[in-house]
């Protein structure tokens, strides 16, 4: 059977070059696809690597935007806060600790934000100076580590002063205020100020321990909204807002510290089927800027796959019609074959065989040519998902002035990933040798029925 | 002398055009080892009909084929032309992108036979037919008809399988070629093989032993 492969794949030259070149065609559109797409998983995991172990769980607010949009249309006004507020699931104590359980969390943080007046003291205009008409509003942070928070963070933008100190989760009665409204209010550090909520209750008073400077960040959020935030531990802004922190209570964003960003996948997989209030959408995790800047290659991760796909359906549908009209040529072949007494599947066999010495020649030089095919296409391909996403982000809601209630991240301009580094792989061979066989077999499978339908006495008297 | 091939009650129809036609009717006969048999009839009287049935190339509607009492349908169709029957054809129906040598050596390959050096074996039968080491290594298609014709035999000669079948053997060869080819097939019925021969030609059908015509669908003895 080797033996009458081999020798009708040399002789019969012609039918060889043609499934040789269809084949070497397939294997470099199969291995390029497959290369793109191995590189565009490494490129995200490199996003991710570079990102940080950290994801955040915040109330989704998506659904909210577009709640108060069509209600503008339709009355020209906000809803009012009430309204808005009921629409927000906030995150409880009890999903927030559940989440941090899970085995990929090292580390957390919660944080919880509310809406607080400033007694003695007086906040800020936006041009820096005291506010004589505002009604005292101080937006709060309560937080177990404000280091941890996305503010101070490494790509935040506030940074504390020298003579600043921090605080923990166990601490109380301490205060981190905006450099400026210290001064302007004649405050330093080690003097006191007290805040009470809206209903004006619950008058706690705070020690400054530290003060921050934000100056990159004017640019995109208005001065006053900076300049009147402060940060406090989180059973404190709990206490001032009327919570337990002992038992059962709300927070505004809670912050889980991987042991692996690239089990950030995997973690949020595991929260959203475990919870509930994840998986219907109401609590969701901020990947905002994984998203943003993984864009391009997600776009072409999915248009490798369809690639892959498409070529491999071709191939099969393509190489079946040719094997069959080879089979009607070699009717007589098959006949004398039978004559002699040959099984009809061993014949398919010697088929199969004989496509598979061919594909391994075409595979073997596609090694060669795919590597500088699937740079290239990979490059093309980049750049035009790369030009489409920065065309796309320039509508991308960013905060609103919702009093501190509503405010998105500012995506700023998103450095997206605009290089991958396609290579071929020996793994990626592998897959390539796998889906190449399947290919094949697949593609051999119709002719085969076909010939098991042959009359060797028709074929071999109609010749006589 | 053996029976090895019997036809019993043979009957064989094609579709012709809503109806079935029979073209052999009731047919009974016997091939005995070591005889040389011609089958003689008009055009269309049905003697391709019947080599394909006694080769196993088309399978028995009605009535029985038995080689050494069994059935073919028992023997099963494949195993029977693997290891009992050779057939021979006009066209000679070799593969022509192989050389005379490997279209022989492919035939023992599929009929499985085990000697120690096949190469070596298959220029040896050629041989003793007239076919030189040097004419074996060519493609087929660059030897004459009466080269093929005996690659063709030579083939049939790989096992000692004891049947030869031939459809018009000598039908695309000249006389004196024909009389070669007669003289390898009597050779071969007097070492005992049973060589069965279709054929017009009345050069060949008076070497016979036994001469059967079809006449009519039915078969009836001419010479014994
Ligand atoms: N596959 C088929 N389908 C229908 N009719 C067929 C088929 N094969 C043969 N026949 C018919 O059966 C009859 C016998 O055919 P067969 O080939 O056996 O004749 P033959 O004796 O070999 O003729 P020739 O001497 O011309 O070769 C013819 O009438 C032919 O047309
Ligand atoms: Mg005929």
């Amino acid at each position: 059977m080797f033996k009458r492969s081999w020798i009708s794949v040399i002789k019969n030259k012609g039918r060889t070059i043609i499934l040789a070149t269809l084949l070497f065609v397939i294997a470099n559109l199969v291995l390029s696809s497959i290369s793109i797409k191995s590189a565009t998983i490494e490129a995200m995991d490199q996003a991710r690597i570079s990102l940080g172990p950290e994801i955040t769980l915040t109330t989704n607010k998506t659904d909210l935007f577009d709640y108060i949009r069509s209600y503008r249309d339709e009355y020209g006004t906000r809803p009012s806060s009430e309204e808005i507020n009921n629409l927000l699931t906030p995150i409880s104590s009890e999903i927030a600790y559940e989440i941090a359980e899970s085995e990929y969390v090292t580390d957390f943080n919660f944080s919880f934000t509310t809406s607080t007046v400033a007694v003695g003291f007086l906040p800020l205009n936006d041009v820096g100076t005291l506010d004589y008409t505002n009604i005292n509003k101080i937006s709060v942070t309560g937080t177990y580590n404000p280091i941890l928070l996305d503010q101070f963070g490494d790509s935040g933008a506030y940074e504390l002063t020298l003579e600043s100190t921090s605080f923990s989760g166990s601490d109380q009665g301490v205060i981190i205020i905006s450099e400026t409204l210290a001064f302007q209010n004649d405050l330093v550090i080690g003097d006191t100020l007290s805040l009470v909520n809206q209903e004006g209750l619950n008058e706690t008073g705070f020690i400054i321990v530290g003060l921050f400077n934000s100056e990159d960040a004017f640019e995109t959020t208005g001065r006053n909204i900076i300049d009147n935030e402060v940060f406090i531990p989180l059973n404190d802004a709990l206490s001032i807002n009327g919570q337990d922190y002992t038992s059962n209570f709300t927070i505004t964003t809670a912050k889980y510290y991987l042991d692996d960003p690239l089990n950030i996948d995997l973690f949020v997989e595991e929260s959203t089927l475990n919870h509930e209030e994840i998986s219907s959408g109401a609590l969701t995790f901020n990947d905002v800027n994984y998203d943003a800047i993984t864009a391009p290659l997600q776009s072409v991760a999915s248009f490798s796959d369809i690639v892959l796909i498409a070529v491999v359906v071709a191939a099969v549908v393509i190489l079946t019609l040719l094997i069959i009209n080879t089979l009607k040529e070699r009717k007589y072949e098959i006949g004398v074959l039978l004559s002699l007494g040959e099984d009809k599947i061993k014949i398919s066999l010697q088929y199969l065989i004989e496509l598979l010495l061919i594909a391994t020649v075409a595979f073997t030089l596609a090694i060669a040519t795919s590597n500088s095919i699937s740079g290239y296409l990979g490059d093309v391909l980049i750049e035009n998902e790369v030009a489409d996403a920065s065309t796309e982000t320039t509508d991308t809601p960013k905060g609103g002035g919702g009093g501190g209630m509503i405010t998105l991240t500012p995506l700023g301009d998103v450095e997206y990933i605009d290089e991958i580094d396609v290579s071929v792989s020996f793994n990626d061979f592998l897959v390539t040798i796998a889906l190449g066989s399947m290919i094949i077999i697949l593609s051999s499978a119709i002719p085969s029925l076909y010939i098991t339908r042959f009359q060797p006495k028709k074929i071999l008297s109609s010749r006589n | 002398m053996e029976n090895l091939i019997e036809v019993k009650n043979l009957y064989h129809r094609y579709e012709d055009g809503q109806k079935m036609r029979a073209v052999l009717k009731d047919i009974n006969i016997t091939f005995e080892t070591g005889k040389l048999y011609a089958v003689v009839g008009s055009s269309g009287s049905g003697k391709t009909t019947l080599l394909s049935l006694l080769s196993g190339l088309d399978s028995v509607q009605d009535g029985d084929i038995t080689y050494l009492d069994e059935s073919i349908n028992d023997i099963g169709y494949t195993k029977y032309r693997k290891e009992f029957v050779n057939v021979i054809f006009q066209s000679y129906n070799l593969i022509n992108y192989m050389t005379a040598i490997q279209n022989v050596i492919t035939a023992m390959d599929i009929k499985k036979v085990k000697v120690p050096n096949k190469k070596e074996k298959a220029y040896e039968i050629l041989e003793n037919l007239g076919i030189d080491k040097e004419t074996a290594d060519r493609e087929v298609l660059k030897i004459s008809g009466g080269e093929q014709q005996r690659v063709a035999i030579a083939r049939a000669l790989v096992h000692n399988s004891k049947v030869i079948l031939a459809d018009e053997p000598t039908g695309n060869l000249d006389d004196d070629t024909e009389d070669e080819i007669i003289d390898i097939f009597k050779d071969l019925a007097l070492k005992g093989k049973c060589v069965i021969i279709v054929t017009h030609s009345q050069n060949v059908a008076k070497h016979a032993d036994i001469i059967y015509e079809i006449k009519k669908g039915k078969i009836k003895i001419k010479k014994d």
